[in-house]
């Protein structure tokens, strides 16, 4: 092993950042243009080339059809879900459904799996740090939300393996977060990390010592995010643009992106600036040909009425994590902010307010995760670190049974790895086969929970109802990812699997992917030429 | 059993145990370690300078010193090679070439320290006393996940031999879980002290709907003053969750015999009288198309 190089890789939702470790500090990698942070936007472009990263993001609006952004909303869900339906109504994209109701995207006649688009994104962060490094880079360790559920982190697994990379650990973006606070510093604290994202909310309690980080609570929302306040911003545009022209713009894709580059623009220079002028230059036509231009000011007093509620949001989750970490927050030395929203003002505020405590300085929302991640990378590969984090499985993990209901295996906050059992019997006289359902939420009955997959088991003795008896064994390693198991307790007949169902990927479809990735050609990257481009 | 052992005039010990775990975080002392001339395919892997020396340090006298503490008898053996089988994996970044030897002696270790945690209680793996507070347990829990945390031989080869360790500290995660939460440690402690020591070992949750309907159900058989009230009233609540509503009927209405006044026989009495107006109703359509 030549080559002991591991990249930390933040795997955002709108940006990525990625950093290693070099002299014992974590360094961003910078790309040819000196950019930290990449969009997590994938182009694909006529020629059969593909753009990945900020010159893609330009693309959203000019080829919108075929530019896919926010995948990480979507990786590892189900096709039927919520969120797959919400993105259909407003992403440019394509969003079609694949095998075993997993979510597959369109492009220029192609589908494409989730991990596939994410394995993109990855490819460009990965041939950024071999062209600064001069090496080639094999490891990685990949971040994800705490509150990402099992068929989540598994999909984002899938994702690196298919960029070639080898993924070390996935670990949780507030770990990540407090790791780069207080690696090496020798501290005794308990701290918050409040993590706003593009598409999702963590919040994680961690009590960090010289050589122990360990969570004690993890609570989230994954459906909430600085997207959320661009909609607010683009929905109060579009009304305001009806009332004064009879005109809805969220009925042509093209003036929704529009709008939502708008929003998103608007959201930033008010939190810098506490005002936005919004000027949208030629965003439709009327029935009579006229061409309207958009123009609108954003107060910041108006801005935080219009997403107040949503702030409001991340603190029910807050009190959620106290409580489970059984804590007030008077008891909190430190606050960390992670992800670009928390830059503004009413996000500040409210967090001062809320912890009586000032959020620590001096510490970049969008590159933090992504150093706490190369420390860990480094820490795995190295004999010499004492540093070791305990983290926490964000959700219970649930069994179905009979009517509809589940019956909780591990509660959520359970420090990992650990593994338990629970005997479950039959429901019927000569029953030949169980279906083991597995369930990822906090409801008893299945409806309400998230159903990461079921496998079947069978083989095991016939006998009446109640009385054959089966182990099922649940085993949640490192990387939050869940292994199940059943043994029937009378034979000893054993089955296993590592449930995947919603990234919908097999072995055989990873390698299949691994192999159309490396056939990828990424445009504008200098590095390509060390890569064998296949003619398109 | 431990208990007898634990000698409980713990109290002012607290007071001296953080400085004994924090004492060999002081990296230069592996002289202390006994068990460093342990294993024989260790002496090869050179190549680490310092590090593979100083790295075992913190684990093994914690390890040791902790021993008398929990006492029993046939939990201290495995314990001493534990940590020498944690030394000799973190100094060999690539053992292949040491053979098959040291990673087959290292696993037998790891597999009797399995073995020998098979018959542990959770403050036996953990190494605490039963009246250890929060603050030791945590404590105890940092210093085993020192030893033992899988990350620490991330970079092993074997990958038999690690998924052992992983074994080995997912058992301790869990002591911890269990033992932090003082309603699951009171718990577990009435269990463990009980007949089935051996079979509650590991702790086994309540099911979630079982306890529900338990205290339901009990506090429903409560309701009642004279004994045969209450002895129909539960016969009829089970006829009921049958579904034979005439059963429950005949009981219910025999408890309301007992005691008249109390509402709630007659509550469910009414129910089972609906269910059977329901059936009836039901049928009787029937009837009358025939």
């Amino acid at each position: 092993m030549a080559d002991e190089i591991a990249i930390g890789i933040d795997l955002g939702t709108s940006y990525s950042c990625a950093a290693i470790v070099e002299n014992g500090h974590p360094i961003v990698i910078p790309n040819e243009w000196g950019d930290l942070t990449h969009a997590s936007v994938v182009s694909f472009l006529d020629n059969g080339t593909v753009l990945v990263g900020n010159n893609a993001k330009k693309n959203i609006i000019t080829n919108s059809e075929c530019t896919v952004y926010s995948a990480k909303r979507l990786i590892g869900r189900f096709y039927f879900s919520d969120e797959v339906k919400k993105a259909q109504a407003v992403m440019p994209y394509q969003i079609v459904e694949g095998e075993n109701n997993s979510v597959r995207i369109l492009v220029r006649g192609k589908k494409y799996s989730l991990p596939e688009i994410s394995a993109l994104v990855l490819k460009e962060i990965k041939e950024i740090a071999e062209s600064h490094l001069g090496h080639p880079v094999q490891k990685a360790v990949v971040t994800v939300p705490a509150y990402f559920n099992d068929n989540q982190r598994q999909a984002t697994k899938d994702a690196g393996r298919i960029a070639g990379l080898e993924v070390l650990r996935i670990i949780n973006e507030p770990t990540a977060a407090a790791l780069a606070y207080g690696f090496g510093k020798a501290l005794n604290q308990k701290i918050v990390v409040y993590d706003l994202g593009g598409g999702t909310f963590d919040i994680s309690i961690l009590e960090i010592g010289k050589e122990v980080f360990e969570v004690l609570a993890t609570a989230g929302d994954t459906y909430l995010g600085g997207d959320d306040f661009d909609d607010r911003i683009m929905k109060w545009l579009a009304e305001d643009f009806l009332g004064k022209t009879g005109l809805d713009l969220r009925e042509n894709k093209y003036c929704l992106q529009m709008l939502k580059d708008a929003g998103e623009k608007a959201k930033i220079d008010v939190g810098r600036n506490g005002e936005a002028e919004i000027f949208c230059g030629a965003i439709c036509q009327d029935p009579e040909g006229r061409v309207m231009d958009l123009r609108a000011t954003l107060k910041e007093e108006q801005f935080n009425k219009m997403v107040g509620d949503l702030v409001q949001r991340t603190f029910k989750v807050c009190d959620e994590a106290l409580m489970s970490a059984r804590m007030t927050a008077a008891e909190i030395d430190a606050v960390i902010m992670v992800g670009g929203p928390t830059r503004l003002p009413v996000i500040r505020n409210g967090v001062r307010h809320y912890f009586q405590k000032e959020p620590l300085e001096g510490i970049d929302p969008d590159q933090v995760v992504a150093m706490g991640a190369a420390l860990q990378a480094h820490t795995l590969l190295s004999n010499s670190s004492d540093t070791f984090l305990v983290d926490v499985t964000p959700l219970s993990l649930r069994v179905g049974t009979v009517g509809g209901y589940t019956e909780r295996i591990i509660e959520k906050n359970t420090p990992i790895p650990i593994d338990k059992s629970k005997t479950f019997t039959t429901s019927r006289d000569g029953q030949e086969k169980v279906k083991i359902r597995v369930y990822q939420g906090e409801s008893n009955r299945a409806e309400d929970c998230e159903m990461l997959g079921e496998f079947e088991f069978s083989g095991f003795r016939i006998g009446y109802r109640g009385e054959v008896r089966i182990d099922v064994t649940f085993e949640i390693n490192t990387d939050g990812i869940v292994k199940v198991s059943a043994t029937d307790l009378a034979t000893g007949k054993k089955t296993s699997t590592t449930i995947s169902l919603s990234s919908g990927l097999t072995e055989a479809d990873i390698q299949r992917s691994i192999q159309a990735n490396r056939a990828i050609h990424l445009a504008g990257r200098a590095s390509a030429a060390a890569m064998p481009a296949l003619p398109g | 059993m431990a208990p007898p052992q634990d000698s409980s005039p713990k109290p002012p010990k607290p007071a001296a145990k953080p400085p004994a775990t924090v004492t060999p975080a002081v990296k230069p002392s592996p002289a202390t370690s006994p068990t460093k001339p342990a294993p024989p395919g260790v002496a090869s892997p050179a190549a680490k300078s310092p590090e593979p020396t100083r790295h075992p340090a913190p684990n093994t006298p914690v390890l040791l010193r902790r021993t008398p503490a929990s006492g029993s008898g046939p939990v201290a053996p495995p314990r001493v090679p534990a940590p020498s089988v944690v030394r000799s994996i973190s100094g060999t970044p690539g053992p292949s070439s040491a053979g098959a030897a040291p990673g087959a002696a290292q696993g037998a270790q790891l597999e009797a320290l399995l073995a020998a945690m098979e018959a542990q209680d959770y403050f036996q793996i953990l190494k605490v006393e039963k009246s250890a507070n929060p603050g030791e347990i945590k404590r105890a829990f940092h210093r085993v996940s020192r030893a033992y945390h899988p990350d620490r031989y991330y970079q092993l080869v074997d990958a038999r031999l690690k998924e052992k360790i992983m074994r080995v500290y997912k058992r301790m995660t869990e002591a911890y879980y269990v033992l932090r939460d003082d309603a699951k440690r009171d718990r577990y402690i009435a269990d463990i002290e009980g007949p089935d020591r051996a079979q509650k070992l590991r702790f086994t949750e309540v099911a979630e709907v079982e306890t529900k309907m338990a205290v339901k159900k009990q506090a429903e058989e409560q309701i009642g003053t004279t004994p045969k009230g209450r002895q129909f009233y539960a016969a009829g609540l089970f006829e009921l969750e049958a579904q034979r509503w005439s059963a429950a009927e005949r009981s219910l209405k025999i408890a309301v015999t007992f005691e008249p006044s109390n509402a709630r026989y007659k509550e469910k009495l009414a129910e089972a009288q609906r269910k059977i107006y329901e059936e009836m109703k039901q049928k009787g359509e029937s009837f009358k198309i025939k």
